[in-house]
Parts: C-alpha cells; structure tokens; sequence
C-alpha cells in the first residue's frame, strides 16, 4: 500500500524522549513479541495489524454486526424488542424484567384478566430463548386457548410452535430453533401425553390459567409437579380462590420452601382452610413474600382503557321454508344423537351448527350423511332471511362510511354471502384459512384500504389487527362463547379509538337464539372485560366444553322448552361463577397488590 | 431486513458467496468451504420470518441458529485490525511559544524549567483504538455480554482524555495519510497491557456493582438453606437422645449425610451466584493522529533533561499525556540532581 508506513517497533523500555522516525519496517510477527502471555488473546490481531493493511470499513462494519448477532446484553435490555411484532406496554416489560432479573424466571404472573399475562410470559419466553436459556418450553394451556397460544406465540413474538398431542406424540429433537410445545391440560394430564412431559427435561414451562394446577392432590396439580423445569410461570389472574392454601400452593410450585412447611405457613398466618382467602395473621409479612414471586397490575393502575362495547342482538324470523327445514334438521339431529357414539356426535353436531348458519353450508353435509330428503329439502332453499338482513345492514354502513368485519364460521356460508354482497354492488375482500399467506395479506391490505367488507371465517382471527374497522357482524354464532370473545377481540383491542359496535343476526327459533339469550341475560356477555368470560367458563367446570354441553342439552331434551330449561340452568350457575369470580378478585386484591 | 439476517448474508458474501435478497427470502450460494463449515448446502433459502420459513420451507435463520452463531463468532476471532489516519487539519498551528507556554501549565516539572529547544515539528502520533467483548456472569441464570473500547496513546499505553477521543472519532478515517510527516514509534508492549488493564479495570467495576445486586439473593438462599438443615439436623438431634443405641448408629449416619448434603448445597449456592467476567479482544485499530512534537529540556541548575511533548491537533487539541522517563508512572515530573523522574523513584 502506497504511503502506509510499516510500523516499527521499540524496546520495551517506554519515555517520551525518543526522536520521531519514519520507522524501518520490522517483520512481522515482532509487533507482539514483547508481549507477555497473558496478553495471548491479543496475538491474533496484533499479527494482523503487523502486517501494515488499512483498516477495511466492511470488516469493521461486519465485526459490529457479529457482536449484535452474538453478544447478548443483560435482562436491563430486551434483546427481543426488536423482533417483536407488536409493542408491548411499559408495565408488560417490566413485569417481563422482574421475573428475568428479580425472580430468576419461576413466577406467578397475576395481572387482573385482560391485562396480557400471556404477553408477559411471551417476554420472559423470548428473552430466554434468545439468550439460549430456553430451547425446550411446554406451555400448558386450557383446551379451549391451544389455538389462541399458538397464534400469539407466532404473530407476535414470532415463535413457532407445536401442539401436542396424540398417542404417539414425542417431544421435538434438540435442535436450536425448536417450536414450543403448547399442550392442553386435559390432555397432557392423561397418558400417553403426560409420560412424554413429564420424562422431558424442559428449560421453561408455562402454565395458563394456573389456579387449575393449585391442589396438589389433583390430576392437574399431581402433572404441574411432577414437571421438570428450571424456569416456571404460572400465569393466573385468581391466586387465591377459595383458601389461603392455594397461594401458598402456588408459590410452592414456583418457589419450594418460600413460605415455609405448611405447619410453619399455618403458623405464621393462621387458617388456611377453605372460605379463608385471608390470612388472620401477619398480613404484610406474607404480602411481601408475596411480592418476591409474583407480579400482579391491576387495571386502574395501568390506564388502560378499552372504548366501550355495543352489542345488539337482531333476530330474524325466518321465511316458512327456512323454518320447516331447520325444525327438520333439528328433529332428525335430536332422534340419532341419542345414543350416537362420540363420532356420530361429532358429525351430528356439525350438522345442527350448519343449520343454524345457511342451507348453502347444509346441504353438502346432508348429502355426505346420508339424509338425501333432507338435501334436497335444503337445496329449495335458495336463500334467508338472514342474509337479506345482513345485505341491509351492509348498506347502510356503507351509507356511514364505516367498515365492516362479517363473520361466519363455515366456508360455504362464506361463499353464498360473498356472491350476494358482489351482487348488491358492495366491496369486498374475502378472507379464510384455505387462502396462501400473500393472498391473506392482499384481502387485508385491501379491506385497509378502499374496501368497505371482510367477509371472513374465523381465520381472520390469526392476530390480524383489524382495529380500523370498529363495526363487526355475526353472521352465525358459534356455540362456544370464548370463539365469540376472539372474534370481537380482533377489533376491540388497544388501539381501537371508536366504541366497538357488534351486531350478532340469529335466526328466531334456533339453538343460536337460546344459547345467545342466555349469555347475555345471564353474565352480560357482551359487556365483559376481556379474559372475564374464561375465568368464568373455567370456575363453572375447569374443563367445561360449552359445545358439548350445548349439544348434549339439545339431543337430550324431550322438546325446545325441556332444551331452554337447561341452558337455563347453565346460565344460573355462569351467573354464580360470575359473581364469585368478582369477589375473589377483590380479596386477591387485598391479600398481593402493591400498596 | 433482520439484522442477524443481514449479517449473515453479508457474511457470506464476504466469505465468496453469492446472495439475491428477495422479498422474503434470500437465496445464498455457498462455496465449498462455508458449506462445510456451516453445515449447509450449496444453495440455501434463508428467512428470518417463522411463517415464510413454515410455508416455503426456507431456513429459519433467527440468533442462537448455529449457522448464524458460528458466523459470528468467526468473524469476531478474525477480528478488526488495522492502521488508518486522521485527515490533517487546516494549516493553521499553534505557535512554538504558544506550545510552549501550555506544556509549561499542564507539566509542571518540580524544581526544574522547561526550554523549548527548537521549534514544534509536525508528526503522526500513534494512537490505539482497543475494543473487547466483556462476557459478565453474575449468577448461573445471569450470563450477558457488553462492548467496551478504549483508545490509548500506542507510546505509552496512557489513555486518550475523553475531549480529544470523541473530537478523533467524529472525524472520517482515512485509508492512507494525507500528507508527509515522520511517525512516532509504536509500543504495543506498553499500549496494550494498559490498554487491557483499563478494561479490566472498567470491567470488575461494573461486575462488582452487578454482584452486588444479587448478594442479597445469595445470603437469603443460604439463610433460607441453613435454617432448613439446622432443623433437620435439630430434630435428628433430638430423636437421637432418646433412640436405643443401635438407632443412635443409624441417627449418626443420618446427621453425616445431612450434614455432607447442607455443605454440598451451600456450595451449590455460591457456585451459582459466583461473579465473573472475561474479555474477548475484537479490535485493535492503530489510528494515526496529526501532531505536534515539541522538544524541550527541563533544566535544573547545569542539568539538563530533554523531553518530547506531543500536541495532538484538532478539535479537542491537548497534550498527549506522560509517563516519568525513569520507572513509567504516570505520575508528575520532578527535575532530580542526577535525572528527570517522579517523586516515586527520585526519594
């Protein structure tokens, strides 16, 4: 290199008074001669820079990248922000960084419901993991959120996951990128599934819904211990339920000896039996034992305010075809649904889930079982009255300017209502879990856009931020109310500026009206805060499948009245789950909120 | 695009590999070399988007890969060396009287005069950019890595002040000089071991604050731990005092055990908030710096001491700092009956 000096090297003896020279060029292994051997690590590059080459911008700019990619900063920083595909809130992050640093990873995340406790986790989980602390993570969810987990865990951190499950199910081979495996309570808590957990060593398990796990006598809490984990969340927003021994229950779970044997935790606090979610002594002394492994916000605390939502219920009385055909179906459903085996039940209640959405759905489903009467019955029916309703309803949004989210649950539906929204001349983008990921993006991107309907299935539920549309439409109603809470939850979410409006079109006469009525006149359904409707669902019967219950009621029943009767008592025991969820949220409250 | 991603594909270009970055894939082909060493084929699909890689079935390249790790810790072993030059400044320079008058203020010299000798000449001064990678461990769970760097004066291995360093790194490098002035000789024998020194220093200074916050976790997890075997070796104590001779045996036995298992755990917790840190060189850059060589002599009585002062030019202008000629402190100059030196070694 032309006018680069070599560089010279002098005797070890160091002083300012040495004369300024060209310097002579030295060969090259000189520069490091002197060193002593403890500066070994520093021979690799003192050779390199022996040899007189400028320095390279593009290797410069390479080892900087290198130590972005490989050097991990500590839990102060998030190093998985930038892969995030959301923003989390201020207080998410911190609960994320007091578990990371303050609790060594094994917590109780207890925020009230709605507040993102799977977020938190979602944090933990991703520091971890890029920390390379974490490879194999279980998540334990209940079988009703298995879905929602995975989505959140690969729309907004990323992170690819498996679900568990079946007879031959083996955890997934070492490996750096290994999805996380989401397993459903139930099922993980049954052989074959719970050998394969239990004899896995996980690096971090999470528990949703963990008050599920507290007795250590049940098939839930027997499986949560016998986990092998070096990190553990246990995510429950009621700590506390009905005795001061869950707490201590749970904090045992994350934190062995933490309050003590159960002799000394009685003896510090008093009873710990059941109606005694209090402790009768030393209340502060357990709250800040407490506060060590748990996290909980409460929503007044956060400021975190949701617009309003406005439900209104319209129900069509259906034309005398509709209604002789759905009565039909319903008949025919009830008769060999008692005494069907668990396959035939499952056909059967798809069968009367299609009634209730339109004969378009219906029909192919009658022909594949067999009820060619009852197809051809259903074929002559050309169209409803609901969909008329829906086609108004349409307009006149689009009369506002407003964007509209409709959804059905089944894909012929999703069919027949496209057609008729082209054929009234409104825009439309559709969107469904068959279409390839680019054509996804464009329905969205379109409905963004000019487009002023999505007609979507429950696809559109994959974390799509829908929260520039503020008016979403039922077209059918799924018989479970949790895939109701999701389908609003992709509009009334943070970020939604206007109150939400929800119009669910049900058809007078059917299961859907019943179902629909009793949730609303019961636990307000519509109303509720986000997370509220599982923490009530699961206080019914933690594994309480609303779908069989409602199928099970149906087929049952001697008649309508006999079926309404039972949903009644349904609702009854949700509104008693509603009001003992409420103040058990208040005594939790009291026992670990931060003061 | 993801910034490992990035990295990556740059990686393996620098390496001789070719890569077409699409919209959601890069396509990278490797040569032989990379291939083996990496554990990939010779044309590969890369992403940093879990769906894209789940649809069309691209590599995952997120970190912790080892594909992505291997290249980044290779690129760090291989480092960042090399010499560049600061632009020279606008003609302008300090006056030899001027200079003088400074180096008078920032070295006094006890019982001696400093003269200027001749007038100041222009030179390169070498400077030592230092960069390492400091791996902290507080606790098992606790294990991160920072950046530190240091830019030393490649003489004397004293460190450059603050001013001066952030003025030099603000200016561009340049890849040959841009004008002719002799250079002063580099010592990395010195430069070095200070340069690490300082680190070092810095280092145990942050892990010491660092540990400190977690020494609370470790004393009330070996309370917790001793408490717990205390009772246990209380109630086995007590069991044994009134147990038939034969189970006192037993009992014995038990409080050995007990006692061996409450020390192994003891150590176990220790062992696990134990504090540590490392450094990993990753830089040396030798940065020539426009200067000003004055030489002076530092008179006492008929005895004279010459000297070289160096002004490094430029924004944050200043003396080069000094080491005392006779044993490398850097500590003020006192002009002896027989030599020049600091209080250290002239009593």
């Amino acid at each position: 290199m032309s006018g680069a000096p070599a560089i010279a090297i002098v005797d070890p003896v160091p002083g300012p008074g040495r004369r300024a020279t060209n310097g002579a060029r030295r060969p090259l292994g000189d520069l490091g001669a002197g060193l002593p051997a403890e500066f070994a690590t520093y021979l690799p590059l003192v050779s390199r820079l022996a040899q007189g080459e400028p320095v390279d911008a593009v290797v410069s700019g390479l080892v900087e990248e290198a130590i972005g990619v490989w050097a991990r900063p500590g839990f102060d920083t998030f190093v998985s922000l930038p892969r995030l595909r959301f923003e989390p809130f201020d207080y998410q992050l911190r609960a994320a960084e007091r578990v990371l640093r303050g609790m060594s990873g094994r917590a109780i995340l207890a925020d009230e419901v709605g507040l993102g406790k799977t977020i938190e986790a979602g944090l933990v989980l991703s520091e971890l993991r890029l920390r390379g602390l974490a490879t194999r993570v279980l998540a334990l969810v209940p079988a009703g959120l298995v879905e929602q987990w995975q989505e959140e865990l690969e729309r907004k951190f990323a992170l690819p996951s498996v679900v568990a499950k079946g007879p031959r199910w083996q955890p997934p081979s070492e490996s750096f990128d290994q999805p996380v495996v989401i397993a459903s309570l139930p099922a993980a808590r049954r052989p074959p599934l719970r050998d394969a957990v239990t004899s896995t060593p996980w690096d971090l398990v999470i528990v949703d819904e963990a008050h599920r796990v507290k007795g250590p006598r049940s098939a839930s809490g027997r499986l949560a211990r016998s986990l092998h984990s070096r990190y553990l969340l246990l995510l429950t927003a009621t700590p506390v339920e009905n005795r001061l021994a869950d707490l201590y229950e749970l904090v045992s779970l994350v934190r062995p000896g933490h309050l003590g044997t159960p002799q000394q935790f009685r003896a510090r606090h008093g009873a710990t039996g059941a109606g005694t979610t209090l402790p009768a002594r030393d209340l502060a002394g357990l709250r800040g034992r407490t506060r060590e492994v748990m996290v909980r916000h409460r929503r007044s605390e956060v400021a975190l305010m949701l617009p309003r939502r406005l439900a209104e219920t319209l129900c069509v009385p259906p034309s005398g075809d509709e209604a002789a055909l759905y009565d039909a179906v319903s008949q025919r459903v009830r008769h060999q649904g008692r005494g069907a085996s668990p396959a035939q039940a499952l056909t059967l209640r798809s069968v009367q889930r299609l009634a209730g959405s339109s004969p378009r759905a219906l029909t192919p489903t009658l022909e594949k079982v067999g009820w060619g009467d009852l197809a051809a019955q259903s074929r002559d029916v050309a169209t409803t009255e609901k969909a008329r309703v829906l086609i108004e309803l349409l307009r006149r949004h689009h009369g506002r300017d407003e964007k509209v989210v409709v959804f059905t649950a089944f894909l012929q539906t999703l069919d027949f209502l496209g057609g008729l929204i082209a054929e009234a001349g409104l825009d439309l983008a559709l969107y469904h879990g068959s279409l390839r990921r680019a054509e996804k993006e464009a329905a969205i991107t379109a409905f963004r856009g000019d487009t002023g309907v999505l007609l979507t299935t429950e696809a559109a539920g994959e974390g799509r931020n829908l929260q520039f549309c503020h008016v979403m439409v039922n077209f059918d109603l799924p018989w479970n109310p949790m895939q109701i809470e999701q389908r609003l939850g992709r509009i009334h979410r943070i970020g939604q500026q206007h109150d939400v409006l929800l119009t669910n079109l049900v058809t007078k006469g059917t299961l859907e009206e019943q179902i629909l009525r009793v949730l609303e006149a019961k636990i307000n359904l519509f109303e509720l805060v986000v997370g509220e409707l599982d923490m009530i669902l699961g206080r019914v019967d933690d594994d309480f499948d609303f779908e069989k219950f409602v199928f099970a009621a149906h087929v049952d029943s001697a008649d309508d009245a006999e079926f309404g009767a039972r949903l009644e008592t349904l609702g009854d025991d949700l509104a008693q789950a509603r009001t003992d969820y409420l103040q058990t949220r208040g005594q939790i409250d009291e026992l670990v909120t931060e003061e | 695009m993801d910034p490992g991603l990035r990295f990556w594909l740059r990686y393996a270009e620098e390496a001789g590999g070719l890569c077409e970055v699409g919209d959601e894939v890069a396509l990278a082909v490797l040569p032989a070399g990379l291939q083996a060493d990496l554990g990939l084929p010779e044309e590969v699909a890369v992403t940093a988007d879990p769906d894209v890689a789940r649809e069309d079935g691209a590599l995952l390249l997120l970190p912790g890969h080892p594909a992505l790790d291997r290249a980044a810790v290779q690129t760090l072993d291989r480092g960042d060396a090399g010499q560049t030059w600061l632009p020279w400044p606008a003609p302008t320079r300090p006056a030899t009287e001027v200079l003088l008058a400074r180096a008078r203020e920032r070295f006094p010299v006890a019982h001696g005069r400093m003269d200027g000798t001749g007038h100041a000449a222009c030179c390169y001064a070498p400077l030592l950019r230092v960069g390492v990678v400091v791996t902290y461990a507080i606790s098992l769970d606790h294990r991160f890595q920072e950046r530190e760097e240091i830019w030393v004066d490649a003489r004397t291995g004293l460190p450059v002040d603050e001013a001066t360093r952030r003025a030099f790194e603000s200016w561009p490098l340049l890849a040959a000089p841009d004008a002719s002035h002799p250079y002063l000789d580099v010592d990395l024998t010195q430069a070095i071991p200070h340069a690490h020194a300082w680190l070092a220093s810095r280092a145990a200074s942050r892990q010491r604050a660092l540990a400190a916050q977690v020494d609370q976790d470790r004393l009330e997890e070996r309370a917790r731990a001793e408490v717990y075997y205390d009772a246990a070796l209380a109630s086995i104590a007590r069991r044994r005092g009134s147990a038939t001779p034969e189970r006192q045996a037993l009992l014995g036995a038990q409080a050995e055990a007990t006692r061996t298992e409450r020390d192994r755990r003891l150590h176990e917790i220790d062992e696990q908030f134990r504090a540590s840190h490392d450094l990993r060189p990753f830089r040396l850059h030798l940065v020539w710096a426009p200067a000003m060589r004055l030489a002076v002599h530092i008179r006492r009585g008929a005895q004279t001491y010459p000297l070289n002062l160096i002004w490094l030019l430029g924004v944050g202008a200043a003396f080069a700092d000094l080491r005392c000629p006779s044993c490398s402190a850097a500590e003020p100059l006192i002009a002896g009956r027989d030599r020049l030196g600091c209080r250290a070694c002239l009593t």
